[in-house]
This record gives structure tokens, C-alpha cells and sequence, in this order.
């Protein structure tokens, strides 16, 4: 797709051109609350930044590489944008809590759990690839979680149950993570991954047990890979969206999904200055 | 004595790190939450849990240092700049700290290097050489 075709389609949903503007604009990272507290980040990093948000994440000012930082050799911080951190800020995992990661590598808003939840309670990680496992190994490692397991595997298939919170960051056109993502995608993309988006949503809604809540998230914006599959998953089984627990700058969902997506949030890059994001928050309830 | 125990022991021997009972459990060379631990053994991915706490001769790993040794009382040593550098690169420095053979935990400013070995007139580094390589190749 070239680039005047994608703004013409991303004009439908928001103003393509101040998407354009802002993308890849700033560089964030999330302090790690496992390792060390916020105010003793602020008094020993040496690091110049700005806070934004969230408490524990923080916009660099310099122009550095993040990963070349004695912080994150030593796990104190951990590159996370601010849209990607909202997601298990949103969830809110607490302490002593299962909760299942359905696809956990690199493992971002798996260690960000983990921090939230204090390292108590258990996390289950899912993945599938290899390589991949390898990254989230090296981070949940350098990063002092030990509440985690890993497994490799099939999302769809791993079958549990009881679980209190799921966190559903499903594989994605990742159209929000960059300005040239669009290079590689054609609108036909989102309808294929749909199926899978799907379907993880389905089983991770089913590893839940009774009250359990979930996010669903995507770094894109197309309603096949974000409404539909929410809307898909509220028709098929007992699920309520949430109202989102904080206020921050957003969109609404699509209109024409009614009233009750007014709950979810669509983040475009203009608007945190951070990655393009889409997140829901679900409940399940008693049936 | 159970191996967990017979870690538990040294490390609070040689270092003053004592880990709550509550928190943690070693389950041979593995250290993971309680809780990880009771619903790891439960879905069968135990090997999975957690990470490595130690070697065979239950010297503490690299992970466990880096992630505990904040705790550490005892056998400690700041190395200024230069020093630093070297122990990353893997070097050996001579140092007199008064000690007989022991493990030292290193640290640079406030922050912990890794273990390193002091025979009584030298510190060896007992970071790994991968590990060397991310200081040097990324932080030095």
C-alpha cells in the first residue's frame, strides 16, 4: 500500500497527518519497581528525563540508546513505550493474583504485571517462538521477576482455568509501532489475523474464572483487529466491557459499535506522544 | 540439610542475605516466588519458574547477585571507574581488603557488578563472559 492510500484510510478513522507528525517522536522507559523505588531511581540514575502519565514511566531526554545504560544493564529500567505500559496499568493485577499472558515475548507488560503484583502471585507466560522466549527469559532474568513461568506453546490450545486476570496483547498489523509499518500491509492483513486474534481472545477469556477481567490490546487501528474482536468476543460469550480506570488522553471506540464502546480506548500516536494503541477491559460474569 | 537450605545457609553466612521463608523457595538450583513454585509443580512447567540460583557448588549465579545482592550485609567491594572497567572486561585486580579467600560482591557506585573472587591479593571476576561483553560492548 503507498503512503496517500493509507492516510486516505487512516483519515477515517483520525487525523492521519498529525499521526504521521508524532510518530517515533520520544523514547520512554519504565522504572522497575522490583528492583528499586521510585525515589531512589530519582536520587542515584543519572539519566535525564521527564515524567509523563504514569509514575513509573519516564520520557529520556537524552539522546541515547536506552539499552546502553548501566540502568538497564542492572535492571532498574526497562524500554517500554507509554501507550504499551498502560495495558497492565489498566488491568491492574494485585498481589497474590493469577494471571495469564497469552503472548508474553519480550515480555514488557508480563514484567510490568509482575512489578504491579509486588513478585507474589503467579504469571503464566505464553509464546511460541524460540527466539523470542530467549528475549523474554534474558528480561524477566535481568529484571528480577521470579512469580513467572514460561511456557512454549499454542496459545489457543493451552487450556486452564481460574485464572483472575489474562492479559491478551494479541500478534497484530502493528500499524501504531511505526511510520513505515504501513509498507507491508494491505487491508486484507487484518481480516486474516482476526481469526487468531479471536481466537486467543475466546480462550483466554475461557482460562478466566467468574468475575475475572482481561485487556485486550493491539498496536493498530484497524476495527477488524480491535472492535470486531471485542464485539465478537461480547456476542459469543458472557463478557462486559469495563470502564477504564483512569483518565488519559484517547478516542472513544468507533461509534458504530453503540454506546458501550465509548469504554475502550484508541490511542493515536498525537495523543501521548507514544505508540498508536488500541485497549479494552473485560469482565466476565456470572452466566 | 536440603540443598535450598544448605544455599540459604551460605548465603547468609557469606554475605548476610537472608530471603523470608515466606517469599521464596529453593527447589534444587532454581529460585522462584511460593507461590510460582506450588503452581508451577501443579502445571508441570517448574523447569520453567523462576531462575537459576546457583552452580553445583552452590556459588550464587550472576542473576541471584544481580537481583539479591542489594540485601548483602557483609563481603562487599566498591571498585572506583577504572577498576570497574577492568572487572567487567573480565581482568583480574589487585586489592588488599584484609580478607582471607571468599566471594566478594562487587559493586560500582551503588550498583552490583556481579561476584567476584578475592584469593587474598587478587580479585577475580565471576561475571560471565557473556555478560562482560554486554558492559563492554554497551555500557563502557
Amino acid at each position: 500500500m503507498d503512503k496517500k492510500e493509507f492516510l486516505d484510510w487512516l483519515n477515517s478513522y483520525t487525523d492521519a497527518e498529525k499521526c504521521f507528525a508524532y510518530f517515533n517522536k520520544a523514547s520512554y522507559f519504565r522504572i522497575n519497581e522490583l528492583k528499586i523505588n521510585i525515589e531512589e531511581f530519582k536520587k542515584r540514575s543519572i539519566l535525564n528525563y521527564k515524567d509523563t502519565i504514569l509514575e513509573e514511566v519516564k520520557e529520556l531526554e537524552d539522546k541515547i540508546a536506552i539499552g546502553k545504560t548501566w540502568e538497564y544493564f542492572l535492571g532498574l529500567i526497562h524500554p517500554q513505550s507509554l501507550s504499551s505500559a498502560l495495558v497492565a496499568k489498566i488491568l491492574a493485577p494485585k498481589e497474590h493474583e493469577k494471571v495469564i499472558d497469552m503472548a508474553a515475548a519480550p515480555g514488557s507488560k508480563l514484567t510490568h504485571a509482575s512489578a504491579l503484583m509486588r513478585n507474589t502471585g503467579y504469571i503464566y507466560g505464553i509464546d511460541f517462538k524460540d527466539q523470542k522466549i530467549a528475549s523474554l527469559f534474558g528480561n524477566i532474568t535481568r529484571l528480577g521477576v521470579v512469580n513467572t513461568s514460561i511456557v512454549k506453546g499454542d496459545s489457543v490450545k493451552i487450556k486452564l482455568k481460574d485464572y483472575d486476570k489474562a492479559i491478551v496483547d494479541v500478534p497484530c498489523t502493528s500499524l501504531g509501532s511505526g511510520p513505515s509499518a504501513y509498507l507491508r500491509w494491505d487491508p486484507s492483513h487484518s481480516k486474516k489475523i482476526s481469526t487468531l486474534q479471536k481466537k486467543m481472545l475466546l480462550r483466554a477469556f475461557d482460562n478466566l474464572k467468574e468475575g475475572g477481567i482481561l485487556t485486550y490490546s493491539t498496536c493498530t487501528y484497524s476495527e477488524e483487529e480491535n472492535e470486531q474482536v471485542v464485539k465478537y468476543l461480547l456476542e459469543n460469550r458472557d463478557a462486559k466491557l469495563l470502564d477504564l480506570p483512569f483518565e488519559f488522553p484517547r478516542d472513544k471506540g468507533l461509534k458504530e459499535y453503540g454506546k458501550e464502546f465509548s469504554k475502550v480506548a484508541r490511542i493515536y500516536p498525537y495523543h501521548l506522544n507514544s505508540e498508536g494503541f488500541f485497549i479494552a477491559k473485560i469482565k466476565k460474569v456470572s452466566s | 540439610m536440603k540443598r535450598e537450605e544448605l544455599f540459604a545457609k551460605k548465603i547468609k553466612d557469606q554475605f548476610g542475605i537472608v530471603i523470608e521463608d515466606k517469599l521464596f523457595y529453593f527447589k534444587g538450583v532454581r529460585v522462584a516466588s511460593n507461590e510460582a513454585y506450588k503452581n508451577g509443580v501443579k502445571e508441570r512447567v517448574l523447569s520453567s519458574t523462576g531462575f537459576l540460583a546457583c552452580d553445583s557448588w552452590l556459588v550464587p549465579s550472576h542473576s541471584f547477585i544481580q537481583t539479591y545482592g542489594h540485601l548483602a550485609k557483609k563481603n562487599i567491594k566498591k571498585l572506583k571507574e577504572q577498576e570497574a572497567k577492568a572487572f567487567a572486561r573480565g581482568e583480574s585486580i589487585k586489592v588488599n581488603l584484609g580478607l582471607d579467600k571468599k566471594y566478594i560482591i562487587v559493586k560500582y557506585k551503588d550498583y552490583i557488578l556481579g561476584l567476584g573472587f578475592y584469593n587474598g591479593k587478587i580479585l577475580k571476576s565471576r561475571v560471565p563472559p557473556k555478560k562482560r561483553r554486554e558492559i563492554i560492548n554497551n555500557i563502557l
